[in-house]
C-alpha cells in the first residue's frame, strides 16, 4: 500500500513536471539575430500590434506605417505632404476634374511579378466590394458609382475604375475632387498582388510569406505583439535609392518603457513620451514637435439645456484660456484653436494656408462671455441647470476636463458643473445616442483638404452628433463638393466654417502636435501631416 | 476513481456552459461594439460589416452559431485582428506567458517554501523577522510599482539588462521577479503559519518521543503536513500566473496572453473575449482537479471516490 502510494505520487509529480516543461519548452526560440554594424538598421516603436495589414481593411496608424514601408500607391507623399510619382510615373487630369488617367512605370512586386494597372483595378474594387466589408471603403466613394457598388446597388463593372492596358489606369470621379491625387498615396488605395489575394482572400496579410508588396521594404519576420521586421526590397523600382537595409518595428505599449528603451538605444525612433518627461525632452532637443492635422474640441448637444442656446455655447467657448491649458496641462506646444480647421491645409492659392486666410472666428473675452451668458438669461451663471462634462476614461482627458470646469466656474460663475467619465465603448455610445450635454471629442484629417473637417457637420451626418444642423451650411458644403473652380470651392468652405463658428455647436480647443524622438544618427524620416506616420522610404543612418 | 473523474467532468462541462453563456450575453449587454470608433461609418458600410460578421443575426442564433464552433474546437476569427483566429492568438501567446509563469512559480515556490519553513523553525529570531518583512513587502507592493522599479534600477540605472522585449533568458528575469512577488509572499506566510501549527501537533510529539531525528521529523512529518494549504493555493495561482499578467506584460512589452484579457474587453473583440474566458476556465478547472488529485497523494486520509460523504 505504501509502495503503491509512492508510485502514484511519483507519477503525478512526473505528470505535473511534464506539463510545466511542455509549457516551458513551447517558445524557446533564440532571440532575433542582432544585426551587424555594417547593416543600416532603424528600430521604431510602432506602439501596438497592427490589427491587419490587408490594405483594404486597415484603418489605423500602426498599420499604415508598416504598409507605407511594404507598399506603394500611385503616388507617395513627400516632406511637404504633397503627392509625388509613385507607381504612377505620370498622370493626366481632364479639364472638368472628373477623369484621371494614370500611366504606370515599370515596377515589380517583391516576388518579381510586374505591377500592372489591373492590380490597382482589382484592389480598388475589392475595397469597395460589399463582401469585403471594409470600414474605409468610403475612401473611394469619390469614384463614379463607388458608393452605389458598396451599397450593393450596381455591379463592379459600372464602377469608374478601368485598367485600359497593363500600364494605364483610368478613373472617373463623381465630382471634381482636388485632393484625389493625395488620396492615392494612402494605404487603402494601395494595389494588391492579385494571385496571392485570390488564393488567400482572408489570410494573405496575416503571414510574411504571403505579404507580397511593391514598396521599398519587404516583410521577413512578424512576432505578434512583439515586433515586425522588414528588409530592403531588391525588386522595388527605386531600390538603389533606399538606404536602410533593415527596419524593425516594435510593439511596446507602455510610454515609460518606450522611453527607457530609447535611452538604452534599444529603439531609435519613438513617439509620444510620457507627458511628465515632455518639457525636459523638448528642452534638451531629444524630442521634436511636428504639426498634425487634427483638432481637439468639445461638442455641445444643442438639444439639451442650457446648450440649446447659441449664446451660452459662445459664452463657454470664450471663457476658456487655451494658452494656459496648453502651457499647464497638455504641454506639447499645441496651437490654440479659434476655428475648427487646423493649420497646414491649402487655400485656393495652394501656397497660402486655409487657416491663415480664414483667420480666427472668435477670441477669449471673459467680459463678453459674461455678457452673453446674462443675455441668455443666466446672469453670473445663475439659473443654469446642472451641467455634466462627458469624456472617455483617460488621464489626459480628465485633466483637460478639470481645467475647463475650473475656468468656467471662475470666469462665468457656473457652479453646478461636474465631470462624468465613461469607458471608450460606452462613451461612444452615449455620444451617438445624444445622451450628453457637452463632451470631449477629437478629429483627424482623412486627406489634405479642409473638407475633411467640414463635411462632417452637415445635417444628419453620422459624425455630427451635436444634433445641430443648418440648411445654409449644407448648401455651402454641397456647392464646395461640386464646383470645379478652386476660388469658389474654397470660399464656400470659408463661409461654411464661419457659420459653424457663429452657431458654435462645437468648441475648438487646440490643434494637435505630434511629439517624435529620433536618435541623432537617424536622418531623412518624413512625417506627413496627415496621420503623423513615420515614412522611412527616404531615411538613412549616419553614425 | 472512474466515478470521481466522470463526476468532475460533468460538473466541469456544466460550469463551462454556464460561464460561456453568462459571458456571451454579458458582453452583448455592454454598450459599444467591435467596430465602433470616433469616426462614424456610413450606414452602407456598417451594414456590410454586420452582415459579414453575423452581428445582425438574432442574439440566440449568434450564440448557437458560436457554441457549435466551440464544440468543434474553433473559437472563431478575432474581430480586432481579422487575419488571425482566436485559436492562433492563444497558441502564439500562451507559451510565452507560460514560460514566464514557470520561472515565476519556481522562484516563488523555492523562495517561499524555504523562507516559510525557516521562519517557523526560527520563530521570533532574526530569520523570522526577515521573512515576515519580505512577505509583507511582497504583499503590499503592487506589481506595477515593483515592475517599474526593477526596470528603472536594473535596466535604466545599472544597465545590466535591456529594459523590455522578449527573446533571451536575461529578459525573463525582471518580469519573473515582478510576477513572483505576490505568490512568494503568500507561500511564505502560509508555510510559516502551517508549520507553526503542525509543530504543535500530537504526532510530532509522538515522533519526537519515538526518538526520531529532528531532520526526519521536519522533512517527513511537519513539512509534508504543512504543505496542504500551499497546494490548495497553488492550483488557482498557477492558472492565473500561466495565463499572464496585463501589468507585467505591458511594462516589459512581453507578447503574452495577459494583455489580451484586458484589451479584448476594451476592444469589444467578442470572439476573443469568449475564447479567452473559455480557455482560462478550462485551465483553472484542470488545475483544481490536479490539486484535488495531489491531496490524495499527500494526505493519506483523502480518498478519491464519487460518493458523497
Amino acid at each position: 500500500m505504501v509502495k503503491n502510494r509512492k508510485f502514484v505520487l511519483l507519477v503525478s509529480l512526473l505528470v505535473i513536471l511534464g506539463l510545466l516543461l511542455t509549457a516551458c519548452g513551447g517558445s524557446n526560440q533564440p532571440a532575433g539575430q542582432e544585426p551587424g554594424d555594417e547593416e543600416a538598421v532603424i528600430t521604431y516603436n510602432a506602439g501596438t500590434e497592427p490589427e491587419t495589414l490587408d490594405v483594404a481593411k486597415s484603418t489605423g496608424k500602426p498599420e499604415a506605417t508598416i504598409q507605407m514601408a511594404l507598399f506603394e500607391g500611385l503616388t507617395r507623399l513627400d516632406e511637404n505632404t504633397q503627392p509625388v510619382p509613385g507607381m504612377a510615373e505620370d498622370w493626366e487630369i481632364s479639364p472638368d476634374g472628373l477623369k484621371y488617367t494614370f500611366y504606370l512605370r515599370d515596377a515589380k512586386w517583391s516576388n518579381g511579378d510586374p505591377v500592372t494597372a489591373h492590380d490597382f483595378e482589382y484592389a480598388w474594387k475589392r475595397l469597395l466590394d460589399p463582401n469585403t466589408a471594409a470600414e474605409y471603403s468610403y475612401q473611394l466613394y469619390y469614384v463614379k458609382n463607388g458608393e452605389a457598388f458598396n451599397a450593393g446597388e450596381v455591379s463592379a463593372d459600372e464602377v469608374g475604375i478601368k485598367a485600359i492596358d497593363d500600364k494605364t489606369l483610368e478613373v472617373e470621379l463623381e465630382s471634381p475632387t482636388p485632393y484625389f491625387l493625395s488620396l492615392t498615396a494612402f494605404p487603402n488605395l494601395y494595389p494588391v498582388h492579385v494571385p496571392t489575394v485570390e488564393a488567400n482572400p482572408d489570410t494573405w496579410a496575416g503571414k510574411v510569406e504571403t505579404l507580397i508588396g511593391n514598396g521599398p521594404f519587404m516583410a521577413v519576420n512578424w512576432e505578434h505583439q512583439s515586433k515586425f521586421e522588414m528588409v530592403k526590397n531588391p525588386n522595388y523600382w527605386a531600390a538603389d535609392d533606399v538606404k536602410i537595409d533593415r527596419l524593425i518595428f516594435t510593439m511596446v505599449e507602455s510610454e515609460t518603457t518606450e522611453l527607457a528603451m530609447f535611452d538604452a538605444n534599444q529603439i531609435d525612433v519613438a513617439e509620444n513620451p510620457p507627458i511628465e518627461e515632455l518639457s525636459r525632452l523638448l528642452a534638451d532637443g531629444t524630442a521634436e514637435l511636428f504639426p498634425d492635422l487634427s483638432v481637439y474640441y468639445y461638442m455641445f448637444n444643442v438639444e439639451q439645456a442650457p446648450f440649446d442656446d447659441p449664446l451660452v455655447r459662445k459664452a463657454f467657448a470664450m471663457a476658456v484660456d487655451r494658452q494656459a491649458l496648453i502651457d499647464n496641462v497638455t504641454q506639447a506646444e499645441q496651437l490654440p484653436a479659434y476655428a475648427f480647421v487646423p493649420y497646414g491645409l491649402p487655400d485656393a492659392d495652394p501656397t497660402k494656408d486655409f487657416r491663415e486666410v480664414g483667420g480666427d472666428y472668435f477670441k477669449e473675452d471673459i467680459e463678453e462671455a459674461r455678457r452673453l451668458l446674462a443675455e441668455a438669461g443666466y446672469p453670473d451663471g445663475k439659473g443654469l441647470p446642472d451641467i455634466k462634462i462627458l469624456y472617455n476614461t483617460n488621464e489626459a482627458h480628465q485633466k483637460i476636463a478639470e481645467a475647463l470646469m475650473e475656468m468656467w466656474k471662475k470666469n462665468l460663475g457656473v457652479e453646478n458643473i461636474s465631470l462624468t467619465n465613461q469607458e471608450w465603448g460606452v462613451y461612444l455610445n452615449s455620444r451617438k445616442a445624444g445622451d450628453y450635454q457637452v463632451a470631449r471629442a477629437g478629429w483627424a484629417a482623412d486627406y489634405t483638404d479642409a473638407m475633411t473637417f467640414l463635411d462632417m457637420w452637415t445635417t444628419g451626418n453620422g459624425n455630427n452628433q451635436t444634433n445641430w444642423g443648418n440648411p445654409e451650411y449644407d448648401n455651402l458644403i454641397r456647392k464646395a463638393k461640386n464646383v470645379a473652380d478652386p476660388e469658389e470651392r474654397i470660399q464656400a468652405m470659408h463661409d461654411a466654417e464661419a457659420i459653424l463658428m457663429e452657431e458654435m455647436p462645437v468648441l475648438p480647443l487646440y490643434f494637435y502636435t505630434n511629439v517624435n524622438m529620433y536618435k541623432p544618427w537617424v536622418k531623412g524620416v518624413i512625417v506627413p501631416m496627415v496621420g503623423g506616420y513615420q515614412e522611412f522610404r527616404w531615411a538613412y543612418v549616419e553614425k | 476513481m472512474v466515478r470521481f473523474f466522470s463526476r468532475r467532468l460533468v460538473t466541469m462541462l456544466l460550469a463551462l456552459l454556464f460561464i460561456s453563456t453568462f459571458t456571451f450575453f454579458g458582453m452583448k449587454v455592454i454598450p459599444g461594439g467591435p467596430f465602433d470608433s470616433e469616426k462614424q461609418l456610413p450606414p452602407a458600410i456598417q451594414k456590410n460589416i454586420e452582415e459579414k460578421y453575423g452581428l445582425n443575426d438574432p442574439l440566440l442564433k449568434q450564440y448557437t452559431d458560436y457554441l457549435s464552433g466551440v464544440i468543434k474546437g474553433d473559437l472563431g476569427p478575432s474581430f480586432k485582428y481579422p487575419n488571425r483566429s482566436v485559436n492562433d492568438i492563444i497558441k502564439e501567446s500562451f507559451p510565452v506567458s507560460a514560460v514566464l509563469g514557470c520561472v515565476a512559480i519556481l522562484l516563488a515556490l523555492s523562495v517561499g517554501l524555504c523562507l516559510g519553513v525557516l521562519s517557523a523553525l526560527k520563530q521570533n529570531q532574526w530569520q523570522d523577522y526577515l521573512a515576515v518583512i519580505i512577505a509583507t513587502l511582497g504583499f503590499s507592493v503592487p506589481s506595477f510599482v515593483l515592475a517599474a522599479l526593477l526596470q528603472y534600477v536594473f535596466a535604466y540605472k545599472l544597465g545590466w539588462v535591456l529594459p523590455a522585449m522578449w527573446g533571451t533568458w536575461q529578459q525573463t528575469i525582471l518580469p519573473a521577479v515582478s510576477l513572483a512577488a505576490l505568490p512568494t509572499a503568500t507561500i511564505t506566510r502560509l508555510m510559516r503559519s502551517n508549520m507553526l501549527e503542525v509543530l504543535q501537533e500530537d504526532y510530532i510529539r509522538t515522533a519526537r518521543a519515538k526518538g526520531l531525528k529532528n531532520r526526519v521529523i521536519i522533512y517527513r512529518h511537519a513539512i509534508r503536513n504543512a504543505l496542504m494549504p500551499v497546494v490548495t493555493y497553488l492550483g488557482p495561482m498557477v492558472a492565473s500566473i500561466f495565463t499572464g499578467s496585463f501589468v507585467v506584460e505591458t511594462i516589459f512589452a512581453i507578447p503574452g496572453l495577459g494583455r489580451y484579457f484586458v484589451n479584448s474587453v476594451f476592444n469589444r473583440d467578442y470572439t476573443l473575449i469568449m475564447g479567452l474566458t473559455i480557455f482560462y476556465s478550462i485551465f483553472l478547472m484542470t488545475m483544481n482537479l490536479l490539486v484535488d488529485l495531489s491531496y490524495a497523494v499527500i494526505d493519506p486520509r483523502v480518498k478519491l471516490t464519487g460518493k458523497k460523504e
